[in-house]
């Protein structure tokens, strides 16, 4: 267990090596393994800023964006379809 | 590297130590500091000061401390302007002095820390960095809250796990894994992926209903007489060509100028020539002179027959006025008798039968007159006529006037009777005289109409009308001309007729061609839909969704992998720490020993072969000393990072039996080999055993008399 120096803000920050650490293992290649950094960051710098309802909210609200991609998307095909 | 020992502590306006006090001072010089003091008296005050020196506003927040009875916490003494706190460590061959104020003097910074009274350092991060510790370390692992000890009793699972993690410092990755499931990623990756099967079902649908419509169109196509080899591109062209020539051709048979119509290389081409198509017949057939000729013909047939129609009703109409005028002449006499009839009786009779009447009425004044007079005079005085001067007999008299009377009257009536009837003769007279006169009126008009048509028939024939039989004749020849050419002209139109229907039924095929070609084209689309970029579109929008719903979940899968391994590294190595005192302050017989199941997350009682459920098993107290085996063990654990080399207890005996507090007072004094203690509380029986039990020197800070504007009186035995 060791200190991340320069990230004290919580008690969590000094573990995220671990956390991705575990991200690495579990990344099937480079690509996936940026995504996961990249949005496990996000979120953590949510929680810090936050609570666990902003990790929520802001998963939802990201979630929303692409649901609402994908009804545009859908709608679109429908129609080329003819239906 | 050698922990931060407390020192000292200087307090001032900070809850319980109002400003008017002054500073209060606690030193802690010795291995171990006893605060003791009545509840409220000051105690608490003095240790969540140091939390407040080192993490500020935090300390009041009830999410950051977990701590419940933080919620609206007033860190300011509520009679003081100010709050200060300073706090000095030594450790690491190095004094430690942090200050935090709530307001700023003098120049000095609100908040900073120095080292052997070094620089100012205002970066509270960096004070973090160098003690290891954050807020929610510190309320876990150096700082026992007695809520922190109760949460392990609660029954609620939830409440437990927290109250685990919370001794474990792991509270932050569980709401951090809580937050992201309560984002629903697994639920939106199966929504999206049922949703997505759907549209291959719906492709199935809609090539279904696609082919249907095709076979109608072909099928339609093949009821006009198009063979199957012809419902294509090349089969459209070959019968375009065909109306290209057939319109060419009949715009010169008929004299006419040659439409254009456009190319028709491509699908696309192919609406537009039959749009085209469609109005260059329809110029074409318009165009066409035998057309003109017919619909000339058929205007003037409609003209004659309209004149005809005109002439005969005209006639009709005069024929009915002079039948009713012959009629009213057949009952009356002519006009002229009736105005003859109506003079005689005007000038003669009337006037005869006035006369006499005249004569009458003349004769019954004298009567009446005399009548009076006679009334006048006395029955008994006898008088001589004022006229020939003879003697009268006035009741004689009376009745004979009487009686001339009554023959007058009879006379009168009958003159009176013909007198009325003549008049109404005459009335009746002047009725007919006034309807023969709008007879004859209507008559007029109606042959002025008959003229009038008679004229037209004149003017259209262009000839000379004598009478109305004679304009009817002329007309019958017309029509019967007009008939005629127009029988003839309809043969000549019907012919050119059916080429340009020919033609339109060409036009008509090229359009169910178009259809039938439209529908294979559909039909092929949707057999190759996943090509299309619409298609890869939303692939694209699922994919996207899918990457961000599983990155989600890894990140979840991850956080709850950190938090177990974390878990049971801590559980791994405070095992045998957590037993140790477990079994020094319970001493249960049964199950003597304590541990922490890493995978059920549950504290566990183990005897003798068995666990169970400690929270099924132990009574109140041996909870009690569960959660204090756990806290213990784990900060002073090895694995600890952090750089605080003491530990703060807040009324850690609360709950205890006595026999209880004696072992509680006998780890502690193992605790003091590792660490420095500071310990409120408000039991002098604990204090007492403590002063037994504990083979380390030790301060004792006693706190009474608090008041508002003094806080406590503060007695150190040194």
């Amino acid at each position: 267990m060791g200190l991340a120096v320069g990230h004290a803000t919580r008690t969590l920050m000094k573990d995220n090596s671990k956390l991705f650490e575990e991200l690495k293992d579990q990344a099937i290649d480079s690509d996936h393994e940026q995504g996961l950094i990249a949005l496990s960051e996000e979120l953590l710098k949510e929680f810090d800023s936050g609570s666990s309802q902003a990790v929520t909210d802001m998963a939802r609200y990201r979630l929303e964006k692409h649901r609402s991609a994908y009804k545009k998307a859908y709608k679109k095909l429908m129609a080329t379809i003819g239906l | 590297m050698e922990n931060y020992r407390l020192v000292s502590v200087k307090i001032k306006g900070f809850r319980g130590f109002p400003e008017q006090a002054g500073e209060r001072e606690f030193r802690f010089d010795q291995a171990c500091t006893l605060i003791v003091g009545a509840q409220g008296g000051g105690k608490s005050s003095t240790l969540n000061a140091i939390e407040w020196c080192l993490f500020g506003k935090d300390v009041a927040n009830k999410s950051a401390t977990k701590i419940e009875e933080r919620k609206n916490w007033l860190v300011k003494n509520q009679s003081s302007r100010e709050t200060s706190v300073e706090v000095i460590f030594e450790g690491n061959e190095e004094i430690l002095k942090v200050y935090r104020s709530d307001r700023k003097r003098r120049g000095n910074p609100k908040f900073y820390y120095q080292i052997n009274n070094g620089s100012y350092r205002e970066d509270e991060a960096e004070l973090r960095v160098l003690l290891g510790v954050e807020l929610s370390d510190y309320m876990s692992c150096v700082y026992l809250h007695q809520e922190t000890i109760s949460a392990l009793l609660i029954q609620e699972p939830k409440e437990r796990k927290n109250a685990l993690d919370r001794l474990m410092g792991l509270t932050d990755w569980r709401n951090l894994l809580d937050g992201i499931k309560r984002a629903k990623a697994q639920e939106e990756f199966k929504k999206i992926d049922q949703e997505f099967s759907q549209i291959i079902s719906k492709i199935e649908t809609a090539k279904a209903i696609k082919e249907n419509d095709l076979g109608l169109a072909e099928e339609e196509a093949i009821f006009h007489d198009i063979p199957l080899s012809q419902l294509s591109l090349n089969g459209a062209k070959t019968i375009c060509q065909g109306v290209e020539k057939a319109v060419e051709n009949f715009a010169k048979d008929y004299g006419l100028l040659v439409p254009s119509l456009p190319r028709y290389q491509t699908s696309d081409d192919l609406e537009r020539f039959v749009d085209s198509g469609k109005e260059a017949i329809k110029q074409l057939r318009n165009a066409q002179p035998d057309w003109e000729r017919q619909k000339e013909l058929l205007n003037q047939q409609s003209e004659l027959n309209r004149l005809k129609a005109n002439v005969e009703t005209k006639v009709r109409e005069l024929n009915q006025k002079e039948n009713e005028i012959q009629q009213l002449e057949a009952q009356y006499g002519t006009l002229t008798e009736i105005l003859a009839k109506q003079n005689q009786i005007e000038q003669e009779e009337l006037p005869a039968k006035q006369a006499s009447l005249n004569t009458i009425n003349n004769r019954a004044g004298i009567i009446i007159e005399t009548l009076k007079f006679l009334k006048s005079v006395q029955p008994d005085q006898a008088q001589n006529c004022p006229v020939c001067s003879t003697a009268i007999n006035p009741v004689q008299l009376r009745h004979e006037l009487e009686s001339w009377q009554q023959d007058m009257a009879l006379q009168l009536k009958p003159i009176q009777k013909e007198i009325r009837e003549l008049e109404t003769a005459v009335e009746e007279f002047q009725r007919l005289i006034k309807t023969f006169e709008r007879l004859q009126r209507e008559r007029l008009d109606k042959d002025k109409g008959l003229q009038q048509a008679k004229n037209a028939i004149a003017v259209a024939l262009e000839t000379e009308i004598n009478d109305s039989a004679h304009a009817l004749a002329l007309l019958n020849q017309a029509i019967t001309e007009v008939d005629q050419e127009l029988a003839r002209i309809r043969t000549a139109v019907e012919q050119s007729n059916q080429r340009i229907d020919s033609i339109d039924q060409d036009l008509e095929n090229i359009k169910r061609i178009i259809t039938v070609l439209r529908y294979r084209q559909e039909v092929d689309n949707l057999f190759s839909i996943q090509d299309c970029p619409d298609y890869k579109e939303v692939e694209a929008a699922k994919a996207d969704l899918e990457a961000f719903c599983d990155r989600l979940l890894t990140i979840g899968e991850a956080v709850q992998e950190v938090l177990g391994n974390s878990a049971k590294e801590k559980i791994d190595a405070t095992r045998a720490a957590i037993s140790s005192i477990y079994r020094q302050l319970a001493h249960r017989s049964d199950f003597p020993d304590i541990e922490i199941d890493p995978d059920k997350y549950e504290v566990m009682a183990v005897g003798y072969g068995e666990s169970e459920v400690a929270l099924r098993l132990l009574n109140k107290g041996d909870i009690n000393c569960a959660a204090l085996s756990i806290f213990l063990a784990l900060a002073t654990s090895e694995q600890l990072t952090h750089n605080i080399g003491f530990m703060v207890l807040d009324d850690p005996s609360q709950n205890l039996d006595p026999v209880h507090k004696e072992r509680l007072a006998q780890v502690l004094d193992q605790v003091l080999e590792k660490k420095q203690l500071i310990i409120a509380t408000s039991e002098d029986d604990f204090v007492e055993q403590l002063s037994f039990k504990l083979t380390k020197p030790n301060k004792l800070y006693r706190l009474g008399q608090w008041t508002p504007t003094r806080g406590p009186t503060i007695k150190g035995n040194g």
